[in-house]
């Protein structure tokens, strides 16, 4: 006979054996994270970081892998810190990822323009070769050309124009080019102001920066009669709500 | 609410280790398991409150269980039970041979069963026939350590016990 099934009709002739039955066998693992939970809390000793670390300490004997509280500890604070690190690596994915979409829907509602994904894409040689970075602004204004005697007022133009894109395409979305800049925009605003006796006569042309083509232009007249300073800033609010309608369509 | 961590963490490990040999020696005198599970969260309870003052945990253990158990028959006033007879010692209550070998085997358990965890795992296969799988999943070792430990344990009885003149375990069967 076997040494362990003999020992077992030993201990059971003699009395020693006290058995405990299959489906109480079966509970007491249960009982004993439902005990100790119990008996934590009426000595006010439990807190919620201490009873995850018990958890994962009764976890790991129950899968016969019996380690020290404190290696628990060690383990749930890994655990923690591998967690927080995969949520941060999610959120800043996803924060990059939607950024690349769309402005985020605060910027929306703060009345920023929804607008459509930046493109992500990359230029095509002709040879099927796909160059160069994303799009860097959404908007470029080129400084207008002026044909006046007074250049200040193209400049103060252009400023204007610039403040009233800024508030509707965000304050990273808009440039205003210097010489020999190039960065890659989804459009590019460009025009001119040219006298005209007393009036001003301004001219924007909105350019598609991937393919070139004009998809806006608007012509606007100041009448010697007006303070230029006050008709360029409204023809500036004008155009930035004609502009955030192109843009919209797109 | 005062968290005293060092003292905790102890209890914590010894209800990990502790709380499956309390729940059987509670369960087989009461025979019901809401009312185990209650003495047992007494018992430990008065273990955290005591823990400066106890030597041998298991010891100490047995000893307030067994006056909760007394306890709670006190209290249920139940006349149908001879509290005496719950703990009474059973081998005086046989005579001649049995009462011998029983003896004989007691002494031998407790030659050979020393170590504290070798006792857990001895009382839970072979005195409150536990499986080896839910006897591992209770003491947080494997099923196989848990078998081979008890060979090894059923061995040692057996050499011990063939020192004392007897020749196999089936003698005294």
């Amino acid at each position: 006979m076997k040494e362990t099934t003999a020992l077992s009709s030993l201990m059971n002739k003699y009395r020693f054996t006290q058995a405990v039955p299959v489906y109480i066998q079966k509970r007491v693992a249960l009982s004993k994270k439902k005990s100790l939970a119990l008996t934590l809390k009426r000595l006010n000793q439990q807190t919620l970081p201490f009873s995850v670390v018990t958890a994962l300490y009764l976890w790991f004997t129950s899968k016969g892998l019996k380690i020290s509280l404190g290696g628990a500890k060690i383990l749930t604070a890994v655990g923690a810190l591998t967690l927080a690190a995969s949520l941060t690596t999610v959120a800043t994915v996803s924060v990059q990822y939607f950024r690349g979409q769309s402005l985020s829907v605060p910027a929306e509602s703060q009345g920023l323009i929804a607008i459509k994904p930046a493109d992500t894409t990359e230029n095509d040689t002709g040879k099927g070769i796909k160059t160069g970075p994303m799009d860097r602004y959404i908007m470029a204004i080129q400084p207008l050309k002026i044909n006046i005697t007074d250049k200040n007022v193209g400049d103060a133009l252009t400023l204007a124009l610039y403040r009233e894109l800024k508030d509707l395409l965000g304050d990273n979305q808009i440039t205003v080019l210097k010489t020999g800049q190039t960065p890659r925009c989804r459009y590019f605003l460009t025009g001119s102001v040219s006298a005209l006796g007393e009036k001003l006569i301004i001219t924007v042309r909105l350019f598609d920066g991937h393919s070139g083509k004009i998809v806006f232009t608007d012509m606007h007249t100041c009448p010697g009669s007006e303070p230029q300073k006050g008709c360029t800033d409204n023809y500036a609010a004008d155009l930035g709500k004609k502009i955030r309608l192109i843009i919209e369509k797109q | 609410m005062h968290i005293d961590r060092k003292r905790r963490d102890l209890y914590t490990e010894h209800f990990n280790n502790y709380y499956p040999m309390v729940f059987n020696a509670v369960y087989v005198k009461i025979g019901n398991i809401d009312d185990t599970e209650d003495i047992c969260q007494e018992v430990f309870i008065a273990l955290y409150n005591n823990l400066e003052k106890v030597d041998s945990v298991r010891q100490w253990l047995y000893g307030t269980l067994k006056n909760y158990v007394l306890k709670f028959y006190r209290d249920r006033k139940d006349n149908t039970v001879d509290i005496d007879t719950v703990f009474a010692d059973i081998s005086l209550t046989f005579v001649n041979g049995f009462r011998d070998a029983r003896l004989v085997l007691e002494s031998v358990i407790a030659e050979e069963v020393a170590d504290d965890e070798d006792m857990a795992v001895f009382e839970m296969v072979a005195i409150h026939n536990y499986s080896y799988a839910h006897t591992a999943e209770l003491l947080g070792l494997t099923k196989r350590k848990i078998e081979y430990r008890y060979t090894q344990m059923a061995k040692r009885i057996q050499k011990n016990l063939e020192k004392r003149g007897i020749g196999s375990l089936e003698e005294l069967l």
